[in-house]
């Protein structure tokens, strides 16, 4: 295995010999001396700067996306639940919370009812809504009347 | 054959890629150098398109469907890219055929690392007469040994066409030889 190795080292060297013989003596071709380990060594080095490159231009196509990942990841794990401050409500809002039970600010009826009929009439049927038009037109009547007298 | 197919795996995968393809560089750096001088004509030249060279086949190895020999397509890959040089070069400085020649004969001459004799400064003057298709068809046969069928594929030409190229341009310089006028180097 090593003999044939060094078989074809020797072949690719006897080549090389000869077409640089050739294309001096006939072309007057030469080069400079160690011209060619020289020109190894420059084109790893622009081959390992294109691999390093590749490499960054990659990254800056993932680091947003692995960003985005952790950040789903982050909102599924760790609910906001988990952290304690989200349930902490705070002095001031609890107080004011509280007054409005104890003298009875906030009525849930209060709260509901919707006094404005435009508002109302988008809850009602398409079918219904000339009934509703007539009830509350003929309510309204009635209370104006009984208010003026 | 299968010895290619497992060498061009390993210039793919990540884990043998820079182990095969400095063995690449130590095969073919020093043919794919000489067949790339005698198009662009001068060292420096040939220097700057022998590394874009094997940038290119670094960077193209991936995509390579193996639909050629690995030979083959290095040839190609270096003869394309010497003639983009060229054609980019020439666009910027030369405008006519004899401005072309005169060019060959000038970078020639001009070069550090020529220093041809007689005979050849004889030679490239004859070669210098030749369209450059012509000229480089010869130049693959005679000195950088390319089969025909290989040279086929690099040039995209016919076989019978690059033979009578070839054997055309032979007469046409075994004709010539003794006739061309010796150049000085101060001459041209």
């Amino acid at each position: 295995m090593k003999k044939s190795v060094l078989n074809r080292v020797r072949v690719k060297s006897l080549f090389n010999e000869k077409m640089k013989r050739t294309h001096a003596e006939e072309l007057g071709l030469n080069v400079p001396s160690d011209y060619f380990s020289n020109s190894k060594h420059d084109i790893l080095n622009q081959v390992s700067n294109s691999k390093v490159k590749v490499l960054y231009s990659k990254r800056n196509f993932l680091l947003p996306i692995a960003a985005a990942v952790a950040l789903i990841i982050t909102l599924t794990v760790f609910k906001p639940s988990v952290f304690s401050s989200f349930n902490n409500v705070p002095a001031i809002v609890s107080d004011t919370i509280n007054k409005f039970k104890t003298n009875n600010l906030a009525n849930e009826n209060n709260l509901f009812n919707v006094e404005d009929v435009s508002v109302a009439a988008l809850f009602v049927e398409d079918d219904k809504i000339d009934e509703f038009v007539n009830d509350y037109v003929l309510e309204d009547v009635i209370k104006d009347v009984s208010l003026k007298n | 054959m299968k010895k290619e197919a497992d060498f061009i795996q390993q210039l793919i995968s990540s884990k043998h890629r820079e182990k095969a393809f400095k063995k690449l560089l130590d095969l073919y750096q020093e043919r794919l150098y000489w067949h790339i001088r005698k198009l662009v004509i001068t060292h420096e030249n040939a220097n700057d398109v022998l590394q874009n060279t094997f940038l290119r086949v670094y960077k193209s190895l991936p995509k390579f469907k193996q639909k050629s020999t690995l030979h083959t397509w290095m040839y190609r890959i270096a003869y394309n890219e010497s003639i983009r040089f060229l054609e980019q070069k020439n666009n910027k400085i030369y405008y006519s055929v004899d401005d072309l020649n005169k060019g060959y004969l000038n970078n020639l001459i001009e070069d550090e690392y020529f220093d041809g004799s007689e005979i050849a400064i004889k030679l490239h003057t004859i070669l210098s007469k030749l369209p450059d298709k012509q000229r480089h068809i010869f130049q693959m046969k005679y000195y950088d040994d390319l089969k025909f069928r290989e040279m086929s594929e690099i040039l995209d030409i016919k076989e019978g066409t690059l033979k009578s190229s070839y054997y055309n341009t032979v007469k046409f310089i075994e004709q010539n030889i003794t006739n061309v006028e010796l150049l000085a180097k101060t001459e041209v």
